[in-house]
């Protein structure tokens, strides 16, 4: 046996020994040398799963249009660049609407995704979403979690981070359910899942087929069995009230009035017919009626599946044109929304992707990627106009609201190929202490897991990026 | 202080605490670091920028700089380090009035338990936990009923409900005997132990049907073997041999570890998590710190960590702190020297034997303390040392704890023989408590803790309620190994697919194909079981989530599965008969709580099932009896 663990204890604080005596997550908060101020209360994230080129859509290169014969190296960008609401501020064309609000936003074009060796949506996504690069030897926190376990719901009724658009039956299922997760914080803190948000509706009410009459019916039955019972005698045994406490909370919830933030129906008809631009665009509303109702976080996705959506291995251009269309209502209407009411200023709105896409070839030098789908040196086809390689060395990432800088650019990339960021990059755990701070959590919080501190950000060394709050 | 303890811990200790002080520094203490070294002071309280060590972890010079190996002190260290010596070099020592606790290796005997000759019982628990409470002046508690009992019995040994023919049974049988017989009688159904029991290994050695790693043949399952090792109840020593070192196919899933796609840090290379599972599975230490870095919470070290998993590396591997590599080669070695040595020189075969037999050696008194206390914990909610994974904490009771863990290897490792010498003390068949009612820092064993059902068994118990099991198993029982079965399956596959329609009406064909026992555990993880804390098994899991949330409530109140689950339920409970409401209530009172409903009770229920009974009154009955803590509690 060996020395040190005595020597630990003698010089171990009493705080430190308390902490370490309990076996369940406990914050260092208490130690934590950082206490930002909050400017945001409530965080919407919009998450364009599967790599979206930042060439293709916030930070616009050289265009060259198609032409049979060309050359795939020479070309940067397929489409235009546009005006902003900014002038030094330039989109892709297809972005009119976010453009025409650029001047109530920040945007970071130097978003430079971990190096993990190979380039991998889930690993790059669960990267994005927990701070730390998988796999670990703990189950890590979605930051969603780590939110709600910090902060609560900032209306009780309402479940403190829900998840919207993702589909768990979809390729990579198993990967992408290993970070959307409370992991250890434990399951009360995990996300609430609106896979599909025209029926978000039915996440909150009685099961399908059951008229509220007869939940309700059902529920006082239940309740009058639990005092029918001979367990009722026990009635202040812990576990028996926090079943029945529980099952409560849930009733509450499926009966409150704040479950119809959850229907979309009740939505005008040209508002709901502007953010529908499907799944993405209606979850967009979705989000804003949460956000008014007090829900803390919330991710949105275009979703991720393998080869769809931001996933474009193929016919690249025509693809990012119909995604362009997919976002550019829903998240312009959305931020003007926020604003008409009042809560734009106490709402961060972070958009961002796993990584972007380029053409360039992916690897290392003498370890170079297969191509998933084929790439041609010289385009015979439509289909091969687009960025459809993996690409970590730049991204784009927008915020809005939750008090960052108006207008405001920050970062910049090179304008000829590889097109990668060449001043500030900004890495994951930075961009999370960003939003920790804003939400006025200290990026060095810790929970207490096994024994040892599992930061917010990794190993605690985040720190927020100063220069974008306002 | 508690910013500073980790960066001296991280780069200093290695060489400057405990038996270490190179060139004459000690950081034991504050009083030996002020002393400073053969050269003189290292630092001058409340003058960082004049003091030696702030210099030499600054210095530009490689040669000079500290520490002499792994990276250089960041730069919000070394602000830390400055203000702290700026600010007096502050240094709270922690009274620690009783040594820390330190199991020894070897299983210690103890002294026969303090109790009056009259009143000592037969079961050697009983002697000492009587004992413990005699010292503690706690009365003893009376045994509970033999309704308690009896659920208690047949859901700990086998994870269901009994049938309503063993209840009478065993209600009515006057023999004094009867629990033990009863606990004999369940033990010897293997299939139904190994159902039962096969998911508390399936979440400590990672065992699933999905999940990371299968995506590209990064995993394998064990699934056949550990069912057949269940079954025909492996002696531990061999199951955990076999796990170490498999002999022969199908149990090399676990110590092959995961390969997850992509680069893979140090820590999880196959052999670090070969070392980190074979610690914590076997013997309850955890070595997730010290596979990154020396320990700052306990004793182990880095190389500790990679003298283990060197035996199950087919090349020498490095030492690896934090992701950098220290240009030092691993030795090999298992955690306690003392019980013998590992010879690099062997082929892996060889070294992975080794490893396989000081884990199990008698001398490893922490083999055979692990699983007592995971058996122990699983029976009685309460582990006689907690965190279940961390067995170099102390125990309430370590007399007991070694007493059972050195009848355990007398018994030649019989893990029933354990269950059995568990479950019929008089302790096990008292009265749970409850476990809020611990005040604080101490833990006072009271008697066993109520526990909550597990998802398998939740699921389980309604299908023995509703004669409606699962479909689509993802494991197929050996006896059913049979092209008839597969061909039977394949039919029973079709009629469950066109199933349930939109308006929830159940064709015949749906009801047919779900009457076939197919246990919980034998199917995919579904939104109910995840909410109910079946785990993703891609960590060790030595203990679910077992606090009630209010996701999960909701997925209880409206959650599609359930709801699907309990509607075919209902309707085959019509379709085999149920036409009178208060008949049906009885029933369902006796198969879900094995008791009569109270008058009030029955009243309830026949409002809610209607007259007569409808599919939609049973649905709503069956969801409200399975939500009541009566039913979800092992109390």
């Amino acid at each position: 046996m060996k020395h040190s663990r005595r020597n630990f204890l003698k010089t171990a604080s009493a705080a430190t020994l308390g902490a370490l005596a309990a076996d369940f997550p406990r914050a260092y908060a208490a130690e934590s040398p950082i206490n930002p101020v909050a400017t945001a209360d409530h965080c919407i994230v919009l998450w364009m799963g599967g790599g979206m080129a930042h060439t293709e859509t916030f930070d616009p290169k050289r265009h060259t249009p198609f032409e049979v014969g060309l050359d795939s190296s020479r070309v940067l960008s397929t489409f235009p660049a546009i005006d902003t609401a900014v002038d030094n501020i330039k989109f892709s064309q297809g972005l009119e609407k976010i453009a025409a609000i650029m001047d109530r936003g920040t945007l970071i074009r130097t978003y430079t995704a971990g190096d993990l060796g190979f380039i991998l949506h889930s690993r790059h996504q669960y990267h994005w979403h927990t701070g730390y690069a998988p796999p670990l030897t703990v189950a890590a926190p979605h930051i969603g979690s780590m939110v709600s376990r910090t902060l609560g719901g900032v209306n009780p009724d309402m479940p403190s981070f829900i998840d919207i658009g993702q589909r768990f039956t979809v390729g990579e299922s198993e990967e992408l359910k290993a970070f959307h997760t409370a992991g250890f914080l434990g399951a009360e803190y995990g996300p609430f899942f609106v896979p599909n948000p025209q029926d978000a509706q039915s996440s909150v009410q009685p099961p399908a087929g059951m008229t509220l009459g007869r939940f309700q019916n059902r529920n006082r039955a239940y309740r009058d069995l639990i005092s029918a019972g001979p367990m009722a005698d026990n009635a202040s045994l812990h576990q028996q009230e926090s079943v029945a406490r529980s099952m409560e909370n849930a009733y509450r919830l499926l009966t409150s009035p704040a479950r119809k933030a959850f229907d979309l129906s009740l939505e005008p008809k040209e508002v709901y017919d502007t953010y529908n631009t499907g799944r993405f665009g209606l979850g967009c509303l979705l989000a804003r009626r949460l956000v008014e109702s007090g829900a803390r976080f919330i991710e949105v996705t275009t979703e991720y599946e393998p080869f769809k959506h931001w996933d474009t291995h193929e016919n690249g251009h025509t693809r990012t044109a119909d995604l362009k269309t997919m976002i550019d209502a829903p998240v312009a209407q959305l931020v003007l929304d926020l604003e008409e009411r009042g809560l734009l200023d106490r709402t961060l709105i972070v958009l961002a992707s796993e990584f972007s896409r380029d053409m360039v070839t992916e690897g290392k030098p003498g370890k170079v990627v297969k191509d998933q789908v084929e790439v041609p040196a010289e385009m015979t086809e439509m289909k091969h106009y687009g960025m459809h390689r993996h690409f970590t060395d730049a991204g784009s990432v927008l915020l809005f609201g939750g008090g960052m800088k108006k207008g405001h650019l920050y970062g910049e990339t090179q304008d000829e190929r590889p097109c990668k960021s060449i001043d500030r990059p900004v890495h994951i755990e930075d961009l999370h202490a960003t939003i920790y701070a804003a939400l006025g959590i200290s990026p060095k919080t810790a929970y207490i897991t096994e024994d040892r501190p599992f930061y917010v950000t990794k190993d605690g060394l985040g720190e927020p990026i100063m220069d974008l709050f306002a | 202080m508690d910013d500073v303890h980790p960066i001296l811990a991280e780069h200093c200790f290695s060489c400057h605490a405990g038996a270490k002080r190179k060139g004459g520094l000690s950081m034991d203490s504050r009083a030996s670091l002020l002393e400073g070294s053969e050269t003189g002071p290292v630092l001058h309280p409340g003058n960082a920028a004049d003091s030696l060590l702030m210099n030499l972890v600054q210095s530009p010079d490689p040669d000079e700089r500290m520490p002499p190996k792994g990276r250089p002190l960041l730069p919000e260290e070394i602000a830390v380090l400055t203000a702290w010596i700026n600010e007096g070099v502050t240094w709270e020592d922690v009274a620690v009035d009783q040594a820390a606790y330190m199991p020894s290796l070897g299983l210690v005997a103890a002294d026969a338990p303090n109790v009056p000759a009259d009143t000592l019982p037969a079961n050697m628990i009983d002697q000492h936990v009587f004992a413990y409470m005699l010292e503690r002046d706690v009365p003893l508690p009376d045994t509970v009923d033999d309704r308690r009992f009896l659920r208690r019995a047949f859901l700990d040994v086998t994870g269901l409900l009994p049938t309503l023919e063993e209840r009478d049974h065993f209600l009515a049988d006057a023999s004094p005997d009867k629990r033990a017989e009863l606990i004999d009688n369940l033990l010897a159904r293997d299939q139904a132990y190994a159902e039962h029991w096969i998911s508390l290994w399936n979440d400590l050695l990672r065992n699933d049907f999905e999940g990371t790693g299968y995506i590209d043949g990064g995993r394998r399952q064990i699934t056949d073997w550990l069912y057949n090792a269940l079954l025909t109840n492996m002696p531990y020593d061999e199951f955990a041999a076999d796990l170490i070192a498999p002999r022969g196919v199908g149990s090399e899933g676990f110590i092959n570890g995961i390969v997850w796609r992509g680069d893979s840090t140090a820590v999880q290379q196959p052999a670090m998590q070969a070392a980190r599972n074979v610690a914590e599975v076997f013997t309850g230490i955890n070595m997730k710190c010290a596979s990154c870095h020396d320990s700052f919470v306990d004793h182990w070290s880095l190389s500790d960590s990679y003298a283990l998993a060197n035996a199950f590396s087919e090349e020498p591997m490095e030492l690896v702190r934090c992701d950098l590599s220290l240009g030092v080669k691993a030795t090999y070695g298992y955690l306690w020297p003392e019980l013998g040595t590992v010879d690099g020189t062997l082929t892996r075969r060889k070294r992975m034997d080794q490893i396989s037999k000081l884990v199990t050696s008698p001398d490893n008194g922490f083999f055979s303390r692990t699983i007592v206390n995971r058996i122990w914990a699983r029976l009685l909610g309460h582990g006689i040392v907690e965190p279940l994974n961390a067995l170099e904490r102390e125990p309430w009771n370590a007399p007991l704890l070694d007493a059972l863990a050195q009848t355990f290897q007398d018994n030649g490792y019989d893990m029933r023989a354990l269950v059995r010498l568990i479950m019929n003390s008089r302790v096990y068949q008292w009265p749970a408590v409850d476990p809020a009612d611990d005040d604080g820092d101490t833990y006072v064993f009271r008697g066993p803790a109520v526990r909550r059902i597990s998802s398998e068994q939740y699921y389980d118990a309604l299908s023995t309620l509703t004669g409606i099991w699962q479909i689509n198993p993802k494991f197929v029982l050996p006896q059913d190994r049979t092209p008839e079965y597969a061909a039977e399956q394949e039919r029973l596959a079709k009629l469950a697919a066109g199933g349930q329609s939109d308006d929830g009406t159940i064709s015949p064909g749906n009801l047919e194909a779900r009457r076939q026992v197919i246990r919980a555990w034998r199917v995919s993880a579904d939104p109910l079981t995840r909410a109910l804390g079946r785990n993703n098994r891609e960590q060790v899991t030595a203990r679910r989530e077992n606090d009630p949330t209010t996701l999960q409530s909701l997925e209880l109140s409206n959650g599609e599965t359930l709801t699907a689950f309990i509607r075919v339920g209902a309707k085959n409970l019509i379709e085999t008969g149920a036409d009178d409401p208060a008949a049906l209530a009885q029933h369902l009172f006796a198969q879900g709580l094995q008791r009569v409903p109270t008058e009030n009770e029955t009243a309830i229920a026949v409002d809610l099932i209607g007259s007569p009974p409808t599919v939609e009154g049973i649905e709503d009955f069956l969801w409200a009896l399975s939500m009541l803590p009566e039913f979800q509690l092992l109390y």
